[in-house]
């Protein structure tokens, strides 16, 4: 995201055309992370509905000098996704039978291969799995995944290589 | 399967198939969060839908509920504490707390030292002087100090957990107390005379004497002190009106028990007529002229003493029935500054300077309690935050 819609944000008269501007181009990736965490569609929705909404009313709190805009409503997406896994208390039922998705086919090994990953994926740790999603669903720089987890930026780099590495591991 | 050994097909394979592990987001979904981002997520359904929602949004949690109603309950007992604070402080400059508070020297019984006997003392604490002054009277004298056998007396308590039989003197002699009492008020220049005659009307509605005065008066102030005599049956009513005069800057109460002088004098009236009654009997049956002249120098002499013993008796009796009470007025600027109505920068200047100080006060007694009270607010929302934070994090971990 520019610095201009940085800018934008931050201030209260343009703030609502930044903030379409930031659901426009967040709005499937933080659908993706909230599924990756929840790892159920209406849930994902719900949470990716409230995200938004919460970062809508919040908009004019947002400041630029802790981070991208993207860090801050992943965060925020973070939080609900978390707290709706403390309330709904179903964690354990959705690890065990996660929703199906089927997989768009491309071709024979394609589909193997993705399978393979969701597998892989589905039987990760919760938290790298999370940051898989960080990484590879909301585009974050290790950077920004430290400040969406609260950790030094180090740390993040050090666990997003590690659970890319088991990922990688779990498919080969 | 692929192979993932190369790095560069590897990650762009590994992403793609990443994000194909997710399921796309619903279009209906797409487009009714469209909607609403376009609403400003604002609710569908007019004013009434808003209201809801936003009661909604704005209604904390139940696990909220409880600490928040905690704080408000804190918040609530904080003013409460306040506000009595402040209206105890405004009472204090009222007349009845500067009453209480002024006395100087607390009102003492005192036995009659003057018998001869080892009399003790007894102070009385003073907490309200109208009432003190008739506790005063209802003291009974301890049989010790009475010099006179007393048998099954009932017991009295002093305030100080002393407790002492009252007398039960001889049968005809109840308790014999005299009560004396001093009193200083405060009064402003401009009415330092009024207050003197209101002294003196006092004093003769309850039937009581001047026995003397003197008043000292000018336009810078003034004195006056007056002696007065107060029937002990009216004393409590006296003081009382006489407090209301003016600012009672101290007074003070004590009680002389002198039953035993009483009791000795009467002993000797009786022994003193019973031997007058030998004497007349004697000189009945009396027979020679140095006899004769004898007993009438005897009776003479028994006549003197039985005329002095009911002088003592009378007087005893005189201090007994009534109160001496010193009064003295005093307009020397010390006496608090009543209103004439009339506007002067002195004046207003105190005025303002209590003002500033209730404001001070106010502002001390809310910041001690406000500011622990906020502190804790302040704790138990890091508290809460940090609780928040981890159980976020536990159930990242449970799932």
């Amino acid at each position: 995201m520019s610095d201009t819609l940085i800018m934008a944000l931050a201030r209260p008269n343009t703030s609502t055309m930044a903030f379409d501007a930031l659901y426009r181009s967040c709005a499937d990736e933080l659908h993706a992370y909230a599924w990756s965490i929840l790892r159920d569609r209406a849930a994902a929705e719900d949470v990716t509905a409230l995200a938004f909404e919460r970062a809508y009313r919040k908009r004019h709190r947002f400041d630029a000098s802790k981070g991208s805009e993207r860090q801050w409503l992943f965060g925020i997406a973070r939080n609900a996704a978390l707290d709706e896994l403390r309330r709904r208390k179903r964690t354990a039922s959705l690890v065990v039978d996660p929703e199906d998705h089927v997989i768009a086919d491309s071709g024979p090994e394609d589909s193997d291969r993705r399978a393979t990953v969701q597998k892989a994926l589905a039987a990760m740790d919760p938290r790298d799995r999370e940051l898989i999603a960080l990484k590879f669903h909301a585009g974050l720089s290790n950077e920004e995944i430290a400040g969406v987890l609260g950790i030094s930026e180090s740390n993040a780099g050090t666990r997003v290589h590690r659970a890319v590495t088991k990922l990688r591991e779990a498919c080969s | 399967m692929p192979d993932f050994n190369d790095s560069e097909l590897l990650d762009a394979v590994l992403l793609a198939d990443v994000r194909a592990s997710v399921p796309p987001m619903r279009p209906e979904f797409r487009a009714e969060l469209d909607s609403r981002v376009a609403r400003g997520f604002k609710p569908e359904g007019g004013l009434g839908a808003w209201v809801t929602a936003t009661a909604a949004r704005l209604v904390p949690p139940r696990r909220m509920l409880l600490p928040t109603m905690g704080a408000a309950t804190t918040l609530i007992v904080a003013l409460v504490v306040v506000v009595g604070a402040v209206h105890d402080s405004r009472d204090s400059d009222g007349t009845v707390s500067s009453l209480v508070s002024t006395h100087s020297a607390p009102g003492s019984i005192d036995t009659d030292t003057a018998a001869g006997g080892d009399a003790s003392t007894q102070n009385l604490e003073q907490a309200d002087p109208l009432q003190s002054a008739g506790r005063t009277a209802s003291v009974p004298a301890s049989p010790e100090a009475s010099g006179v056998a007393g048998a099954a007396a009932p017991s009295v308590t002093f305030d100080d957990g002393t407790r002492q039989k009252s007398a039960a003197s001889k049968p005809g002699f109840g308790r014999k107390v005299e009560r004396h009492t001093e009193l200083t008020l405060s009064t402003s220049a401009k009415k330092l005379q009024d207050t003197a005659d209101g002294v003196v009307r006092v004093t003769q509605g309850v039937g009581g004497i001047v026995e003397n005065s003197n008043v000292d008066s000018s336009d810078a102030g003034g004195s006056a002190t007056f002696t007065l005599t107060i029937p002990s049956n009216r004393l409590d009513d006296a003081v009382e009106q006489l407090s209301k005069l003016a600012h009672v800057s101290s007074m003070s109460q004590g009680a002389t028990d002198i039953t035993r002088s009483f009791v000795s004098a009467a002993d000797k009236l009786s022994d003193a007529r019973a031997e007058r009654k030998a004497l007349l009997k004697a000189l009945g049956v009396a027979t020679t002229p140095e006899r004769i002249e004898t007993l009438k120098a005897r009776l003479r002499v028994n006549r003197s003493e039985i005329a002095g013993y009911n002088g003592q008796l009378k007087s005893l009796r005189r201090r007994a029935d009534n109160t001496t009470v010193n009064v003295t007025l005093n307009s020397d600027g010390t006496a608090p500054v009543e209103s004439d109505g009339g506007w002067t920068f002195g004046g207003a200047a105190d005025d303002a300077l209590s003002v500033l100080q209730v404001v001070a006060s106010i502002v001390l007694i809310s910041a001690a309690i406000l500011v622990p009270v906020g502190l804790l607010l302040v704790l138990a929302l890091l508290a809460t935050r940090a609780t928040t934070r981890r159980r976020r994090e536990q159930a990242l971990d449970r799932g």
